[in-house]
């Protein structure tokens, strides 16, 4: 299926996903930094559910389900060194 | 009718994502940040995984299920950690009005509206 509103919910979410590498980029404190990568992988799982449902694929969800994954992980970790100097 | 509740929810799901999103670059603060991105973002992902659910087959489904208890549980974790992170660090709340109740003096003043 191939609807008006697939069309723009994709390109608004590219642009969000434009949004989230600014903050990124913009950002003044490294916590800031984190959150924004955050918020970046979530978008970019957002936008790989809504390809993969229309399209009917499903490996687009498993690359989405281990980006998820990546992304708690590398953000607990980093969010724990940064505060106490060691992870576990 | 299926099309039209898919449409709906991703209609739904991108407006509450993009509101977690302008949340997360205007807010003043990291922990009013942290509030608004772990909500939406992931209230967001949520609705476009119902609106994916709608229209396909079992295998898809049943993916996606795991897809959003997954992220259910891992988003507070994370936001949690960054925010403790920020506490520990001594990061000042900067929002108007802010209350550090924790008796570690991280908002500016008491505000007038005080009992």
């Amino acid at each position: 299926m191939h609807s008006l509103v697939y069309d723009i919910a994709l390109v608004w979410m590219t642009v969000m996903l434009g949004v989230c590498v600014l903050e990124v980029v913009k950002a003044k404190s490294l916590l800031v930094r984190m959150l924004a990568l955050d918020t970046l992988t979530l978008v970019l799982v957002a936008v790989l559910v809504l390809y993969a449902t229309t399209q009917d694929a499903t490996y687009f969800l498993d690359a989405a389900l281990i980006l998820a994954l990546v992304s708690f992980l590398g953000t607990v970790v980093a969010a724990r060194y940064h505060s106490e100097g060691k992870i576990a | 009718m299926r099309a039209f509740i898919f449409d709906a929810m991703v209609i739904l799901g991108t407006v509450v994502m993009s509101l977690g999103v302008f949340g997360m670059i205007r807010m003043p603060d990291l922990y009013t940040r942290i509030h608004a991105a772990s909500k939406g973002v992931v209230l967001g992902v949520a609705l476009l995984a119902v609106a994916g659910m709608v229209r396909s087959e079992w295998p898809i489904i049943m993916r996606l299920l795991l897809l959003v208890a997954v992220i259910l549980l891992a988003t507070p974790v994370s936001s949690a950690a960054i925010g403790r992170a920020g506490y520990l660090q001594h990061e000042r709340m900067t929002t108007p009005g802010a209350i550090d109740e924790s008796g570690s003096h991280l908002a500016d003043e008491d505000p007038a509206w005080r009992i």
